[in-house]
């Protein structure tokens, strides 16, 4: 797992969901997503990839399913993940085989839970 | 600044660092070891834990100017002093429930993806050869570790990318992660949407993290 994949399973998804909704992130076509997650992440795509490009028609267009504080939200985190991915790019940090964010007590309810 | 446009103006080290940023910011998994172990012998390990940090946060303070669309040329700083006291009673203004989200309307945006290649399979093999990966910077020796605040401590011994950021400039990772936890503390984001948004960031990106 990479991070963004150890923070899923932290937030309460379990491995075999962890999977499942990474396949249909890499498919890149999110028509099938519900419009909140798929605006968002075209937003996230849009602001990594080209962020000069991101226009007014955009923002209206991100405003008007999110409202404007949480598409500050949106925005505020999408750059917060591109400062984490320059740090680990940098470094080329190797990553950690266990998840390194799972609290202790929730990784021994998983061994007491057979791993699930 | 006019001679940042111009590398063959700047002095060789300072071309180096500006080469660096700028790769970092258009490919930065494109960055050889090469390039990495020529900047790490001109700066050393601290320094060069500053610029990576530094660098990153000019990638994350554009896009956040860009996403809102703030327009107007550069201003001087403004010379202002923050009341701690003050700044606790200021209230954050209120969310809708996340749940409501789910009753969006069609419209919003779309995108088509133009990634690399790789499928679910090689993105997998991908991450496994990341954890043999040598890092590129030496570790902070362990007596900066132990010097951290205890949660600090524990999450360096923990997480590489806090290890190296927080051994070598531990005020940096510090108030980078105190505005992570105002975030999450302000905005009260569904953790599996975000996430979900920071897996499609580092795929963009095509960084393994």
């Amino acid at each position: 797992m990479g991070h963004s994949e150890m923070l899923l399973a932290v937030a309460g998804l379990k491995p075999g969901e962890v999977k499942a909704l990474k396949e249909r992130l890499a498919v890149g076509d999110w028509s099938d997503f519900p419009t909140a997650q798929r605006t968002a992440f075209a937003l996230a795509y849009k602001l990594s990839k080209d962020p000069a490009g991101f226009t007014a028609k955009d923002r209206a267009a991100l405003i008007e399913v999110f409202g404007p504080e949480r598409s500050i939200d949106l925005i505020w985190y999408v750059s917060w993940c591109n400062y984490m991915t320059r740090v680990a790019d940098a470094f080329q940090l190797p990553l950690e085989r266990e998840n390194c964010f799972m609290p202790p007590e929730k990784k021994d309810r998983k061994k007491n839970d057979g791993g699930v | 600044m006019t001679k940042l446009g111009d590398k063959d103006a700047l002095d060789a080290d300072i071309r180096v660092a500006a080469m660096f940023a700028r790769k970092l910011t258009l490919e930065g998994h494109a960055i050889t070891d090469a390039e990495f172990a020529e900047l790490l012998r001109i700066f050393g390990p601290e320094k060069v834990t500053a610029i990576v940090h530094t660098v990153a946060y000019a990638n994350f303070h554009n896009r956040v100017v860009l996403g809102l669309g703030a327009a107007g040329g550069a201003v001087p700083p403004v010379d202002a002093k923050f009341a701690p006291e003050k700044l606790a009673k200021l209230s954050t203004p209120a969310r809708p429930p996340w749940d409501d989200l789910k009753s969006a309307k069609p419209g919003g945006l779309s995108v088509r993806v133009d990634w690399s290649k790789a499928g679910p399979n090689e993105l997998n093999l991908a991450l496994e050869k990341q954890k043999g990966r040598k890092l590129r910077i030496p570790l902070p020796d362990a007596s900066r570790i132990k010097d951290l605040p205890t949660n600090e401590r524990a999450q360096a011994e923990r997480v590489v990318w806090t290890n190296v950021s927080s051994g070598y400039q531990p005020e940096m990772p510090r108030r980078w992660f105190a505005a992570l936890y105002t975030y999450y503390d302000e905005a009260k984001v569904d953790r599996v949407f975000t996430n979900s948004v920071f897996w499609v960031v580092t795929r963009t990106n095509d960084c393994f993290y």
